[in-house]
C-alpha cells in the first residue's frame, strides 16, 4: 500500500510540475534556459542531504546498482533515447497520463526494447548477476573511501541552505523560474520517505519490463520462463507496481486539473517516440535501472554506477539535442488534427 | 503588439518535446520579421519552456487558447513587450 500511495503522489508531483529530465537538458542546450536544471540539481542536493543523513544514522542502508563497463555507454544510449522519445521513463508515464499518444508509443518502444534485450541478454554478461558478490563497483563513493555518509550529507545541506539564502537575498523566492525547484524538492521529500519505508528509492522502469515479460509469456510461455531476464521479472510482479502507481497518480492529476486531452502525433513524432523508447528499453537493462533509479536514487548517494550513468545520460541527451538542432524542423502540422486547419501567414486561425 | 500581423506562422501540433522548441528556435533564427506565430498542442512547451525562454531572451509572448488542448503563441522580438504579457494557460 505504501508503494501505491507514494508512487501515486510522485506521479501527481511530476505531472503537476511537468518535471521532465529530457526537457531539462534540451532547454539548457537549445535555449540556454537552466531553470529546470537548477531545480533538478537542487532536488538531488536535498536528497543527498536526507539520504546520507539517514544512512549515516543507520536508519537505512545504501543501495548502489552494479557498475560495469557498459554503464556509461548505456547511459549515452538512454540519453539519446529519452530525447528522441520526448521524455525519460517517468516523463513518458506522466505524459501518457496527460493523453499524449506520442508518449504511449514511447512506452510501446520501451516494451519492445526490454523484449529485445530479453533475447540479447542470453548471449551477454548480466549486470544484476554480477552484483551478487560485493565488489568495489557496487559501492557508493563514501563506502569506497571508507568515510561516513555524513561527509556527503553535511556539504549537501549547506549547499541547499546557501542557495535558498541567495535566492531570498535576490528576491527570487516565489519567482516562476524557481517553480522547478519546488517540484524537485517535493520529489526529493517523497523519495526520501519511499527510501526510508521501502528500503530502496523509487524506480519506475519495472512497469514496462514487466509488460514486456507478460507479452513474451503470451507468445511463448516456456521460452519466457527460461529466459534469464524476462523469466526473472515475471516471477516478481511487484516490480510493476511503482510505475503503475506513478502512472495512475499522474493520470488522476491530469484529469482533475483539466489537462487530460488525447493528442495524436504526426508521423515523424510517432517514429521518433518508438525509436526513443526502444533505445531506453535497451539501455535501462544494461544500466540496471532507468534515470529515476540512477539520478534521483543513486546519484544523491554518490553511487559509482549512478555517477557513471548520469554522466552518460547527460552526454547522450546533449548529443541528441545538438544533432536534432541541425536537422530541419517540421513547421507544418497535421492538416486536420483537432479540427484545426494549418495556419497561413497573416491569417491566424482562431477556432473554438 | 497584440493583433499585429504575424511575419511567420508555424504549426507544431502533433509534436512533443524537443521538436516544438527546435522549430521555434529555428524559425526565430531564420525569420526577418518581428512576430512569430506558433500553433501548438504540447502544453509543457506553452506553459514552461517558452515563457522561460522569452523571459530570458527579452522576447514578448502572448498565449491564446484556441481549442481544448491547442494554443496560439505569438512571440514578438525587438522593442515593445520585452517579456511582458507572458501568461500561463492550460
Amino acid at each position: 500500500m505504501t508503494v501505491v500511495i507514494l508512487g501515486s503522489l510522485m506521479g501527481v508531483v511530476f505531472e503537476r510540475f511537468r518535471l521532465c529530465m529530457s526537457s531539462t537538458v534540451t532547454d539548457s542546450v537549445l535555449l540556454g534556459d537552466r531553470s529546470k536544471l537548477r531545480g533538478l540539481v537542487f532536488g538531488v542536493l536535498v536528497s543527498a542531504a536526507a539520504f546520507n543523513a539517514l544512512i549515516g544514522a543507520g536508519v537505512m542502508k545504501s543501495i548502489a546498482e552494479p557498475l560495469s563497463p557498459m554503464t556509461v555507454v548505456a547511459g549515452v544510449v538512454f540519453g539519446l533515447g529519452m530525447t528522441l522519445a520526448g521524455g525519460c521513463v517517468s516523463g513518458t508515464l506522466f505524459k501518457m497520463g496527460q493523453g499524449y499518444v506520442a508518449s504511449l508509443l514511447a512506452f510501446l518502444g520501451l516494451v519492445l526494447g526490454f523484449g529485445t534485450m530479453g533475447y540479447l541478454i542470453q548471449f551477454m554478461t548480466r549486470p544484476w548477476e554480477e552484483s551478487q558478490a560485493p565488489r568495489w563497483t557496487d559501492m557508493t563513493l563514501a563506502q569506497l573511501l571508507g568515510v561516513s555518509p555524513h561527509l556527503v550529507a553535511i556539504p549537501a545541506a549547506i549547499a541547499c541552505a546557501a542557495l535558498v539564502w541567495l535566492w531570498r537575498r535576490g528576491g527570487k523566492l516565489g519567482a516562476p523560474e524557481l517553480t522547478p525547484v519546488v517540484g524537485w524538492t517535493l520529489v526529493a521529500i517523497l523519495n526520501t520517505l519511499y527510501f526510508a519505508v521501502l528500503r530502496q528509492p523509487l524506480g519506475v522502469g519495472g512497469t514496462p519490463v514487466y509488460a514486456a515479460s507478460g507479452l513474451s509469456y503470451l507468445v511463448d510461455p516456456a521460452w519466457t520462463l527460461a529466459n534469464p531476464m524476462l523469466g526473472l521479472v515475471l516471477g516478481i510482479p511487484r516490480i510493476a507496481i511503482p510505475g503503475a502507481a506513478f502512472f495512475a497518480g499522474a493520470t488522476l492529476s491530469a484529469v482533475a486539473g483539466g489537462r487530460f486531452h488525447a493528442r495524436l502525433p504526426v508521423a515523424r513524432q510517432a517514429a521518433s517516440s518508438i525509436a526513443g523508447g526502444f533505445l531506453m528499453g535497451l539501455a535501462t537493462t544494461m544500466m540496471v535501472g532507468c534515470n529515476v533509479t540512477h539520478i534521483l536514487g543513486g546519484l544523491p548517494q554518490l553511487a559509482l554506477s549512478s555517477l557513471a550513468a548520469t554522466a552518460g545520460i547527460a552526454g547522450g541527451a546533449w548529443a541528441a539535442a545538438m544533432l536534432l538542432s541541425r536537422l530541419p524542423a517540421r513547421h507544418h502540422g497535421p492538416a486536420s488534427v483537432h479540427g484545426l486547419a494549418s495556419t497561413a501567414v497573416g491569417s491566424p486561425t482562431a477556432a473554438s | 503588439m497584440p493583433g499585429e500581423k504575424a511575419d511567420r506562422s508555424i504549426d507544431v501540433r502533433g509534436q512533443i518535446c524537443p521538436y516544438p522548441t527546435l522549430a521555434v528556435r529555428q524559425a526565430l533564427r531564420t525569420m526577418d520579421g518581428q512576430v512569430l506565430e506558433v500553433l501548438i498542442d504540447y502544453e509543457p512547451t506553452v506553459v514552461t519552456t517558452l515563457p522561460a525562454f522569452c523571459r530570458k531572451a527579452g522576447l514578448g509572448l502572448e498565449v491564446t487558447r484556441v481549442g481544448e488542448a491547442c494554443w496560439k503563441v505569438r512571440i514578438t522580438r525587438g522593442k515593445g513587450l520585452h517579456g511582458k504579457g507572458v501568461q500561463e494557460c492550460g
